[in-house]
């Protein structure tokens, strides 16, 4: 678990990085769509994590806050 | 305006994250009632940076191996749903109705940090978890719906409710508020409502405030300091209920 925080920790600070260094150079819509798709990589890592872990249900649970988020996240779920 | 919105941004990272409020509370009210920007477009900037402090801050907490991710696991399958309902709802709801509810949230954010938890670090933990659970759709909604993190009712939930260590509901919900913000930023974003005119200073001001502010937290006695942020938000509340009655009425 320790060495999943690690790499966890280390994702979000290359990620954060990224997305200040897209905004400075321009490109300012890439980055919003970076800042936004981190969480949803975040739980997919979670998922990946938990099923290596052999833990069925909690697996299940970032499983579907994943769907969720992914659809969000490509427009699926509409709000008007 | 980049520039002014840009030192706005810093401040409420700054105000943020030594009242223990987050950036989002102040981010909002400061982009609607002193630069004048519509709501969602407010919400959906302020929505950004909390996804961005929470980025930020779940490094730290990661490192010292304070978050729970396992209760985050189970609880974000509230959270997630409730903050797609929220950003739904934002954008049927009057926006009068949604600067009193803010302020109102408002003021309850700064009673609850003000509430000294009793850290007890043997309990056996999580427990009640459906309340736990349901306060977490809450906290859920009420971020999609006003551009918050929620982090004091999440906090509420995990230290109060599911008798979860102060300092691990603390560094849990510090980690969640960045899913949970977006999923409403994502709707957000395919309704049109975050600008990169008002994302682009906001962004690296706020995460450089509360940046500056947790280190200030850590190295310095912010007692009296903390006592004119607690004082400055209890009036910025009070002027979000009276613009929201008055956008009501007119």
């Amino acid at each position: 678990m320790k060495y999943f925080e690690t790499f966890l920790s280390n994702y979000f600070l290359i990620s954060l990085v990224a997305t200040i260094a897209l905004m400075l150079i321009g490109h300012i819509e890439l980055s919003i769509f970076l800042i936004i798709l981190t969480p949803v990589i975040r739980v997919l890592f979670c998922h990946i994590f938990f099923v290596c872990q052999k833990a069925p249900l909690l697996a299940s649970y970032t499983f579907f806050t994943l769907i969720l988020l992914i659809l969000s996240s490509l427009g699926f779920i509409k709000i008007s | 305006m980049e520039i002014i919105l840009f030192f706005g941004s810093f401040l409420a990272g700054l105000i943020g994250a030594t009242s223990g409020l987050g950036g989002g509370v102040i981010l909002m009210p400061l982009m609607v009632l002193f630069f004048g920007i519509d709501t969602l477009h407010a919400i959906g900037a302020s929505l950004m940076g909390v996804i961005v402090t929470s980025l930020g801050a779940s490094v730290h907490f990661l490192k010292k191996d304070l978050v729970d991710i396992r209760t985050t696991a189970l609880l974000e399958t509230a959270t997630v749903p409730g903050a797609i309902i929220g950003a739904f709802l934002a954008t049927i709801v009057h926006e009068g109705i949604l600067l009193v509810i803010f302020g109102l949230i408002l003021l309850f954010s700064v009673i609850q940090s003000k509430i000294t938890a009793k850290d007890d670090g043997h309990a056996k933990y999580p427990k009640h978890k459906l309340w736990g659970w349901i306060m977490m759709l809450l906290a859920g909604l009420f971020s999609g719906l006003l551009g918050i993190g929620s982090g004091a009712f999440k906090v509420l939930a995990m230290d109060r409710v599911m008798k979860i260590p102060f300092r691990i509901s603390t560094a849990t919900s510090s980690f969640m508020i960045g899913v949970t913000a977006a999923a409403s930023a994502s709707a957000f974003y395919h309704m049109g409502y975050i600008s990169p005119k008002i994302v682009t200073p906001l962004i690296p001001g706020v995460l450089l405030g509360s940046l500056v502010g947790a280190k200030l937290v850590t190295t310095v006695n912010l007692n009296a300091l903390r006592w004119i942020f607690t004082v400055v938000i209890v009036l910025l509340s009070a002027e979000l209920i009276g613009e929201g009655i008055e956008r009501m009425l007119s």
